[in-house]
């Protein structure tokens, strides 16, 4: 004999961290549960969809904000497409919808299950690798598709056994159009949006937001041109010369891949719509009140009459939020584990009407144990016809941690 | 025999053993054409002169135990668990930023968030925002997480601030110490768009060392030196003469003042006055900040010719860096 195998002996390949190895009772709890769900979701009328795992990486970066994108497994594969494991299914399944069923009419219901891949900071407890169960409900608006979405993962949570759990519920699109009133652009709307979380819990004030406002742009006043409404809407020449005049010397310097007419055309689309800083300051200050109101769907949404009464504004878009929490009674759903969440923002930059998360008591400190909500823009940015659609998933792992 | 990897090339070169020579490992190179060199203050350590691109790698695979190298630089260069660690993160010297610089002429871009926008743009008319980097996963990784999602990355090593006039790049990120290397090739800063600080640091192979008495003891002898230096420059050393009765009538006096009690309490000496009366100095450590009140308290409790020295070393009851060698080990 040569070489014996000891003396090749190699060194151990580890699993990468984050990741876990299933097998006997742990295994058969996840995939009974997925299991259990999923049954649910077939009797609802949801038909099965099984999408790749790895997919062209502008499919996921496309509507995702930087939470999730930061995230992403993304590869150059061997024939030179960047592509990406997904982290969550939902941009799969629309693209499925647009490619397959585009011109169907009527809602379009699919249920999937399946690992998805986020690479969570290194830490005890982030799972990089974990399981998914959802459904997308595609081609329905309003507060009845809205409570469906809701009262299946309420039902679905139960059939797997979970007990104790309550559902948190905002709603975006209201915020929005209450604070529509202000005159401030989208990109003002959605700032203030992107912050609810941090003005919620005191993590920034109004004053450093306005500060911040004004440092990215969104205000007139932190802008170093001024010109007026009447100038501005001018996109002939003269305005274009003017601006150029006066920015003659940083003008002068090369300008890359971009024209000086490229240049001066957004900075023109800036100052249209950045938002008067007294307009944007009294939508933080109704903001500010509205994300402290959290608690029973009705008691909140009475509290959040008050705060609407007294700036004066128009309380209709709350009619929403009420004939969703009717409909979710008349459907059974207890209103004692509702939380109606004034302040609720979810990471994903997609949703624009309802969302909501589940909670529960035990679950560890940062677990999520899912949630979703109404995308109605999503079937368009990834090619589609203007869509209405909403979904949801429950990250299996973390529920059948909760199962005794 | 402890591999210590040092930048043979680059701006910590220098400073890394002028900071070694400060901590009293001062590297002894008899001949500069040779790539190793020695410390005679702990033997058996062989000081390796490579490319400071390289060090974090070398470590990682342990082709050296241990190295001194730009946080910025480990941290782009390093592999998440591998076997590649810090032991000491702020060496004091090599301080940079690594930061995003587009040109003069963009006058409508002023913050990341129009970078973010201008992603957006720029996907519509089909293209990419271009970026050249010396650093490209952290400067991807930042980019994504703010927003700016249609980039692609074009790693570059030589010199990046001329990318966007020569069209290969729209933006870059480089490191900046003064910023004047942008502004003369016309190029500004944005808000937000400062991606990370940094400094020089300590790395080691953890595994290797651990596996290794004589490597372990020689990485020990290293990191107390550094951290005992390290800590000696946030001190000073106060001594005062003070009249008294007796050294616990002057210690009673000393440890009633906030300012001079030391770290623990002062060291008090007789000193023999040739008129025989009882007069004693005092030596306390003082943090460098509080220097002034130290010397005014003296003034006020009768404390005469106070001088202050720089403490070469400071080394307290147990050094962090020496625990996290020994940390985990198996």
């Amino acid at each position: 004999m040569s070489l014996g195998s000891q003396d090749l002996q190699s060194s151990k390949v580890y699993r990468l961290a984050g990741m876990a190895d299933a097998t006997g009772k742990p295994l058969q709890k996840l995939t009974g549960a997925t299991e259990r769900f999923s049954a649910l979701l077939e009797q609802e009328g949801y038909a099965a969809i099984d999408t790749p795992v790895v997919e062209e990486t502008e499919l996921f970066v496309r509507k995702s904000g930087g939470e999730l994108t930061s995230r992403l497994y993304t590869l150059v594969d061997p024939g030179g497409h960047r592509v990406s494991l997904r982290p969550e299914f939902t941009p799969s399944v629309i693209r499925h919808y647009i490619q397959e069923r585009a011109g169907f009419n009527g809602p379009v219901r699919f249920r999937y299950s399946g690992p998805v891949f986020r690479y969570e900071q290194h830490g005890v407890g982030a799972y990089r690798q974990f399981t998914q169960a959802g459904a997308e409900l595609i081609g329905a608006a309003g507060a009845q598709a809205d409570a469906e979405a809701l009262s299946i993962a309420w039902e679905g949570l139960r059939s797997i056994g979970v007990t104790g759990f309550g559902i948190r519920i905002g709603n975006i699109g209201v915020l929005q159009e209450l604070i529509g009133g202000f005159g401030l652009s989208e990109a003002g709307r959605l700032f203030i949006i992107s912050n609810i979380q941090a003005i919620k819990t005191g993590q920034t004030t109004l004053s450093k937001l306005t500060e911040q406002a004004a440092r990215v742009g969104l205000l007139r006043a932190g802008l170093k041109i001024t010109v007026d409404d009447s100038a501005a809407y001018i996109d002939g020449d003269s305005t274009r010369d003017f601006i150029e005049g006066v920015l003659g010397e940083a003008m002068s310097s090369p300008t890359g891949r971009r024209t000086p007419e490229q240049i001066v055309d957004r900075l023109l689309r800036k100052v249209r719509e950045a938002s008067q800083p007294g307009n944007l300051e009294s939508a933080l200050a109704l903001i500010d009140q509205l994300a402290r109101i959290d608690g029973a769907p009705g008691a909140a949404i009475d509290r959040a009459g008050v705060v609407l009464k007294s700036h004066g504004i128009d309380a209709s878009p709350l009619d929403d939020l009420s004939a969703l929490a009717n409909d979710l009674r008349k459907r059974g759903i207890d209103d004692a584990c509702l939380t109606l969440d004034f302040g609720l923002a979810r990471g994903i930059s997609y949703y624009t009407g309802m969302i909501f998360e589940v909670e529960h008591p035990q679950a560890a400190a940062g677990a999520s144990l899912g949630g979703g909500g109404r995308y109605d823009g999503l079937v368009r940015a990834l090619g589609g016809e203007d869509v209405p659609a909403l979904g949801f998933a429950l990250t299996m792992d973390n529920v059948v941690d909760l199962l005794k | 025999m402890l591999r210590l990897a040092i930048p043979s090339d680059g701006a910590l070169s220098d400073p890394a053993q002028a900071f070694l020579k400060a901590c009293g490992l001062s590297v002894s190179r008899p001949n500069p054409r040779k790539y190793t060199a020695d410390i005679p203050s702990v033997p058996g350590v062989v000081v390796h002169f490579q490319r400071g691109s390289d060090i974090a790698m070398k470590v990682e695979e342990g082709s050296a135990d241990m190295g001194i190298v730009g946080h910025d630089t480990f941290v782009e260069k390093g592999r998440e668990g591998g076997d590649a660690e810090v032991v000491i993160d702020q060496l004091g010297f090599g301080h940079s930023e690594l930061v995003l610089g587009v040109p003069d002429s963009w006058v409508d871009v002023t913050s990341l968030s129009d970078l973010a926008d201008l992603s957006m743009e720029f996907r519509q008319q089909g293209r990419d925002l271009r970026i050249a980097t010396k650093y490209p996963r952290v400067v991807e990784r930042f980019l994504l997480s703010n927003g700016v999602n249609y980039i692609s990355l074009v790693p570059s090593s030589g010199t990046l601030e001329a990318a966007p006039v020569m069209g290969y790049a729209d933006i870059i990120a480089d490191i900046s110490s003064t910023g004047t290397t942008m502004s003369a090739n016309r190029l500004k800063t944005v808000h937000g768009g400062t991606i990370m600080k940094s400094e020089a640091c300590l790395i080691i192979n953890k595994p290797l060392i651990i596996a290794s008495e004589a490597k372990l003891s020689q990485a020990t002898a290293i990191v107390e030196r550094i951290e005992a230096h390290r800590q000696s420059l946030e001190y000073y050393s106060v001594t005062a003469n003070m009249r008294g009765e007796s050294p616990e009538d002057v210690a009673r006096f000393v440890l009633e003042q906030a300012y001079i009690s030391g770290l623990r309490g002062p060291t008090i000496s007789r000193v023999f006055t040739r008129d025989g009366a009882g007069m004693y100095a005092v030596t306390v450590i003082v943090e460098k900040n509080k220097l002034l009140q130290a010397v005014e308290q003296f003034r006020k409790i009768g404390g005469s010719s106070v001088t202050v020295s720089q403490p070469h070393y400071v080394f307290h009851s147990e050094c962090k860096a020496a625990r996290r060698l020994r940390a985990n080990r198996q």
